[in-house]
């Protein structure tokens, strides 16, 4: 019956075995996973809801300020360092504490991290992992030691030696009746006996039996006995188990206790009485072993149902469920979780509890102060809660300094004790203005407040020298990084936390600074701040127009507020130093730059902000004035703010009347424009002066001087004039008129032979003598190919050619035949003429010769003598050569006439006539070539101009500059 | 002969007609016969309406507009020949038409100033010399087909000679008003007028603005607000007929007058407008701040603050600043 029973048992065992495999293989998973809590817990933290812990996003950025190629601003800085902290988190292996460490060693930063009331997403019944190990057998532990109080029980195998007189060795095993029977002695009775008892039982008995010897009784075979395990088991029933179990041996080894059994109130009954109760909490928490006693036949082991339980969660050793015995209060939970972690904030605890009215609360539970004597009840959850990581009681240094990074914080510290001297600043580092982020505990709300370095450091505890509070940063710049980069977080920032009806407390600066972008605002900044902030006032700044752009937070419409730098810096409070309020953009111009297009987006706005039946109050400037364009009317906009708007008039504006054109609504039907003269002076009397106030759409046009001449007109008088040089003259200025300037005419001025040179004549000459040139290279070639040519008879024509060649000069020299001695001293009006830029007047001395030059046999420059004609110098000459053509001789005056032996003595004859062909001191008597000698068939006329032109260049030009 | 009658009639129709619109505000006559459609709207392509004036009165009062004359003079040009025809009108009628309207239009201005004809001789029907210049009396004047006191002189510039030396000898700043055709100003009247406004200037010892005048202000000076310079002024406006499109012959004079073609400024609000700029400045701004007082909300402003457009202080104090 028995048998039967008990493999009934085991079958209905295995059974159960087979039927759990699956939840025991997902246990087993779950084992190889370390630190399962914190596992999860880590998760937990991972999952927590991401909006607000995580580094500050970046929104859509406004402007794209920011160059790619500049370092990184702080906030991305920030976002690498948040990624690496999760990543080294994440790390398998990592104790709780370990864990905490890697953000504790991570850079100071004075960011806060909004901490969710998230710990565990779950928590496990203390304990009960003991049982999660398979049983391992149920056979008894043969090599174990037998404890001397073992009851021995039928079955039981002994070995029983007996030696001394003899030496025999027997196998005994009690029999069902408890007795052991000895060979040749008889039964002894040991059922029930201890160990030791029948021990001393048996040796008594064969001592007495068989004198001299001695007997050594060993169990050799544990004998097993049965136990019922009943109540809130795995595995309920009846279990033959080794005869040495224990308790807890057999607790295991069955399964063990389920999840709703308690571990803390475990009973063992023997003969229906209960004989021991067991705290299992003791054993797991204390390794103290009270109530596992040693099981005995027929004991039933009976686990009651779990008791009261608390929870607890969070920052302590153990995070789990426990169940309750002795213990009431909040302290006595956190000690049965093993304490609690360093990084515990103990005024945070709290306590979830299901109230008696079925509802859960919390129940602060302050731990530093009294809270651990709280008394749980069943079901409670002890939340405690992890420190901020804020960090308190330190400023950052950040920026241009040569070791960055947190720093303690003592009451009374300034800004001159955290940087103690300049070598704590890199080179470069801006001393003229560093800034310091403060949190406003209150409000909490960001602010900044800019400070002079400098000054701070120079005289510490002068008012530069800013006194520092908890978690400051301290900012320094540098002088050449954009500096709206440094400040892009905070600026960010401040745009976050800007509330409905209010702008972010930031302002925009714009055109001629050093460091143009949007920096935070500081409150009661006045323009004058700002300009520093952004690197101070530049050099080439226009102190006499800077404008405001202002933004109406409700309407969101802009709004110009001109201003005076000149006057701000006279008045520091006036109006031209306006305060400044959030949102502002404020224009700094220089003198060069264009202005106009820096704020033709804000003129654009102006404009498409305007209702029907209004005006843009927009005004227009054109003309002679540095900048023109459209500018904003502010009220009691006048022509001269304008005027002084547009950087003021050029140096060639018409500075007494400009013209206005006003356009002016009539009944919102139609517009019309009128115009009209305004005076540019402050003349009351006139229709529109300085003073007079624009209208929206107004329009100015400046404009040029009269007669303005950009370029002025030079001009050189050399030779015999009193004081020679280059004058410059006006615009109507004459021959006659700069001859006197030049102090007259020296004695020995020949003013017949005067030199007029004028550069547009030259040019002209210039294109003229470079077309007949390439004509005479052609009729070269045309000459040595054409089908007469004779190398005998055209000889002397090449010779000609090459005489030609020869007196090709550099340039045409642009002479023009003046007649200087009506034009110089009696300054007639119709000789006068009005000089041009660049030209050159050479008054000559009087040259007392005459020279002859061209087909005469010998040329030579021969005195002049009054009583002599031209064909009297050409035969003191020698005469002329065969080919020459003396019915074409000329002479070319002084003053650059040409006289033509033709035009003046007629056709008749060359001899008869030349007599009265007049030459004066200075001429050049010229006797060209007979041209038909050339060439018959070509275009003799070209030839004559071609040489002609040489001719008077050579004789009557060169002379005077080469010499 | 024919010619003058059609002028007769013309005038006489234009008496009636204007007579009695300017009696009752509504355009259509109560006398039955005459109605609007009596009106010679052909004269004037535009003029669709009988001319019922905007009173300049009503604007200087409104907007307390600055006088920028004591004296006001009216040279109407009456020497037209008779056959002078401007759209399908008389020039000489269309000329005293124009005058009419101006006249009208700033009825009820206290001011001195003489209408003058430019004719040789005098006539029996010349209205005496006035002193103070007598907006109804010309009204009834024109109306009645009387003439205008004669200048004495066909020759513009000659009677713009003889006014100058007439307004020389009164005080204060002077306007004259010529109403004659574009092609009557030649050199000769515009250096006429050059020395009408000379004559004025040198009788109120006025001295050439120096150089600083010709330029810009600037803060290095010191010189925050320019006085100008003082000066007597004599201005000379015209009303130019003949050509509807052409303007502003006399422009080079200087930045005082004003001048329009006649068709340009026949229209009430128009002419409102151009009377206004003969004899006005502009709103008056008592305390300098760049908002007319009329629309001032806050008058008083200390000079060289910052207004708003209502013309309240934009910064209303000036907080001390400090940092902290």
């Amino acid at each position: 019956m028995m048998s039967a029973n008990c493999s009934l048992s085991r079958f209905i065992i295995l059974l159960i075995l087979t039927v759990c495999t699956f939840p025991t293989s997902a246990q087993e998973e779950r084992e190889g996973v370390l630190f399962p809590e914190q596992q999860q817990r880590q998760q937990a933290i991972i999952a927590a809801p991401s909006g607000n812990d995580e580094p500050l996003e970046d929104p859509a950025p406004e402007t794209p300020v920011v160059p790619a190629a500049i370092t990184l601003p702080d906030q991305d800085k920030m976002a690498v360092m948040e990624e690496d902290i999760a990543e080294l988190e994440d790390q398998e292996g990592l104790s709780t504490l370990e864990r905490q460490s890697v953000r504790a060693l991570q850079p100071i930063i004075l960011e806060e991290r909004v901490q969710q009331q998230v710990l565990q997403t779950e928590l496990k019944q203390f304990g009960y992992d003991l049982f999660n190990q398979p049983p391992s057998s149920f056979e008894s532990v043969k090599s174990m030691p037998v404890p001397a109080d073992y009851m021995v029980g039928p079955g039981d195998t002994f070995s029983l030696q007996i030696f001394g007189s003899v030496d025999l060795q027997y196998q005994l095993v009690v029999t069902r009746g408890g007795e052991l029977l000895v060979p040749e002695v008889g039964p002894v009775q040991v059922a029930g006996l201890t160990l030791e008892e029948a021990k001393l039982a048996v040796s008594e008995l064969v001592s007495n039996l068989r004198t001299g010897t001695k007997t050594l009784l060993t169990l050799a075979e544990l004998n097993s006995i049965q136990v019922n395990i009943v109540g809130e088991v795995e595995q309920p029933g009846s279990y033959t188990i080794s005869g040495l179990s224990s308790l807890v041996n057999a607790l295991i080894s069955t399964g063990g206790i389920k999840r709703s059994g308690s571990l803390r109130n475990i009973e063992v009954r023997r003969n229906n009485v209960k004989i021991a109760e067991m705290d299992l909490y003791e054993l797991l928490l204390k390794g103290k072993t009270d109530g596992n006693i040693n099981l005995r036949h027929g004991d039933v082991v009976f686990i009651p149902p779990i008791g009261p339980v608390v929870s607890v969660a969070g920052e302590v050793q153990r995070p789990a469920i426990y169940e309750l015995k002795e213990e009431k209060t909040v302290g006595d939970l956190i000690s049965l979780a093993g304490g609690t972690l360093p990084a515990v904030s103990p005024s945070k605890t709290q306590i979830q509890r299901l109230s008696d009215s079925g509802s859960l609360t919390l129940l602060e539970a302050d731990i530093s102060q009294g809270g651990e004597t709280i008394e749980v009840k069943n079901g409670d959850l002890i939340r405690l809660f992890p420190t901020s990581t804020k960090m308190d009681d330190v400023v950052l240094l950040s920026g241009h300094v040569l070791s960055p990074g947190g720093y303690q914080w003592r009451p009374g510290m300034r800004v001159s004790d955290l940087i103690d001297s300049t070598e704590k600043l890199r080179i470069g580092a801006e001393f003229d203005v560093a800034l310091i982020e403060r949190e406003e505990p209150k409000r909490r709300r960001t602010r900044v407040a800019y400070f002079k370095l400098g000054e701070a450091l120079q005289n510490p505890g002068s008012s530069a020298d800013l006194a520092l509070k908890p978690r400051d940063r301290v900012v320094v710049f540098d002088t050449h990084t954009p500096r709206a980069n440094q400040l892009f977080n905070i600026v960010r920032k401040m745009e976050r936390q800007v509330t409905a009806s209010q702008l972010a407390q930031t302002f925009e600066i714009l055109g001629q600074v050093r460091h143009a972008g949007k920096y935070p605002l500081e409150e009661n900044s006045r323009a004058l701040d700002l300009i520093l902030q952004s690197g101070g006032i530049q050099s080439n700044v226009d102190l006499n127009y800077s404008l405001l752009v202002r933004t109406d937070p409700l309407s969101a419409e802009i709004e110009f507020i001109p201003f005076r730098l000149n006057r701000a810096l006279n008045n520091k409070t006036g109006d031209h130093n306006p305060l400044i309020r959030p949102g502002d953009r404020l224009y700094v111009f220089g003198m060069e730059g264009d202005r106009v297009e820096l704020i033709a987006n804000d003129i654009e706005r102006l404009k498409s902000q305007t209702n029907y039946g209004e005006m843009s109050p927009v005004v227009n400037v054109t003309g002679k004035v540095k900048h023109p364009g459209l500018y904003p009317m502010s009220p009691g906009f006048r022509v001269e703010d304008l005027i002084r708007a547009a950087g003021g008039m050029t140096e060639d504006a018409y500075g007494v009347y400009a013209s206005l054109a006003r356009k002016s609504l009539l009944d919102q039907e139609s517009s019309q424009t009128e115009e009209m003269t305004v005076s540019l002076q402050y003349d009351g009397n006139a229709l529109a002066d300085m003073r007079t106030i624009l209208k929206p759409y107004d329009h100015l046009f400046v404009r040029q001087k009269p007669e303005w001449n950009d370029t002025p007109k030079v001009v050189k008088v050399t030779g015999e004039v009193r004081h020679p040089g280059s004058y410059q003259v006006g615009k109507r200025e004459t021959l006659c008129g700069v001859i006197q300037r030049a102090g007259g005419l020296n004695e020995d001025a020949y003013l017949f032979g005067t030199v007029f040179l004028r550069e547009s004549v030259r040019q002209r000459e210039q294109k003229a003598m470079d077309r007949m040139f390439n004509q005479l290279d052609n009729t070269l070639a045309n000459v040595y190919l054409s089908p007469g040519y004779d190398n005998e008879t055209m000889m002397p024509a090449m010779d000609t050619l090459e005489v030609i060649k020869q007196l090709e000069p550099e340039r045409a020299a642009g002479r023009m035949v003046v007649d200087m001695e009506s034009a110089v001293n009696g300054c007639n009006e119709t000789a006068d003429l009005i000089l041009e830029n660049d030209d050159h007047i050479h008054v000559p001395t009087l040259t007392e010769e005459v020279t002859v030059i061209g087909h005469v046999y010998s040329p030579a420059s021969h005195q002049y003598r009054s009583d002599l004609s031209a064909q009297d110098y050409i035969n003191l000459s020698g005469g002329t050569k065969e080919f020459a053509n003396p019915k074409n001789a000329y002479v070319v005056l002084a003053n650059g006439e040409v006289v033509s032996a033709r035009s003046s003595s007629g056709l008749i004859s060359w001899l008869g006539g030349s007599g009265d062909l007049k030459v004066t001191p200075g001429s050049t008597v010229f006797v060209p070539l007979s041209v038909d000698r050339i060439n018959d068939h070509e275009s003799a006329q070209s030839w004559v101009d071609l040489i002609y032109k040489l001719a008077l260049s050579a004789a009557s030009v060169d002379y005077l500059f080469d010499k | 002969m024919t010619a003058a009658r059609t002028y007769v009639f013309f005038v006489l129709l234009l008496v009636l007609v204007t007579g009695c619109s300017s009696m009752s505000s509504s355009p259509k006559g109560q006398k039955g016969e005459q109605s609007a459609d009596d009106y010679p709207i052909n004269t004037y392509k535009r003029s669709i309406h009988l001319f019922q004036p905007v009173p300049l009165i009503n604007r200087v009062e409104s907007q307390q507009l600055v006088p920028r004359v004591t004296q006001l003079f009216v040279l109407v040009d009456e020497t037209f020949p008779k056959d002078a025809y401007y759209r399908q009108y008389p020039l000489g009628a269309f000329t005293r038409e124009i005058y009419r309207r101006f006249n009208r239009t700033i009825a009820g201005i206290d001011i001195r100033g003489w209408a003058f004809s430019l004719r040789e001789k005098p006539q029996k029907t010349d209205l005496p010399i006035q002193t103070q210049y007598d907006s109804e009396g010309i009204e009834r004047a024109l109306n009645a087909e009387q003439t205008l006191t004669s200048i004495g002189t066909e020759d513009l510039a000659e009677a713009i000679d003889i006014l100058g030396k007439m307004a020389q000898e009164n005080d204060g700043n002077v306007a004259l008003l010529v109403l004659t055709s574009w092609d009557r100003v030649d050199r000769s009247v515009v250096e006429a007028a050059g020395r009408f406004r000379q004559r004025m200037q040198a009788n109120a010892g006025f001295e050439v603005a120096s150089e600083q005048h010709f330029s810009v202000p600037t803060e290095n000076k010191g010189i925050d607000t320019w006085r100008g310079v003082e000066s007597r002024m004599g201005c000379i406006s015209m009303l130019g007929v003949g050509n509807r499109l052409a303007s502003n012959t006399l422009y080079e004079i200087g930045a005082c007058g004003v001048s329009e073609a006649a068709d340009k400024v026949a229209q009430p609000k128009d002419m409102s407008h151009f009377a206004k700029r003969v004899l006005y400045k502009g709103p008056a701004d008592t305390d300098g701040d760049g908002i007319y007082d009329y629309k001032d909300e806050c008058p008083g402003t200390e000079p060289g603050r910052m207004v708003l457009f209502n013309g309240c202080l934009r910064f209303e104090s000036t907080v001390s600043h400090g940092a902290e």
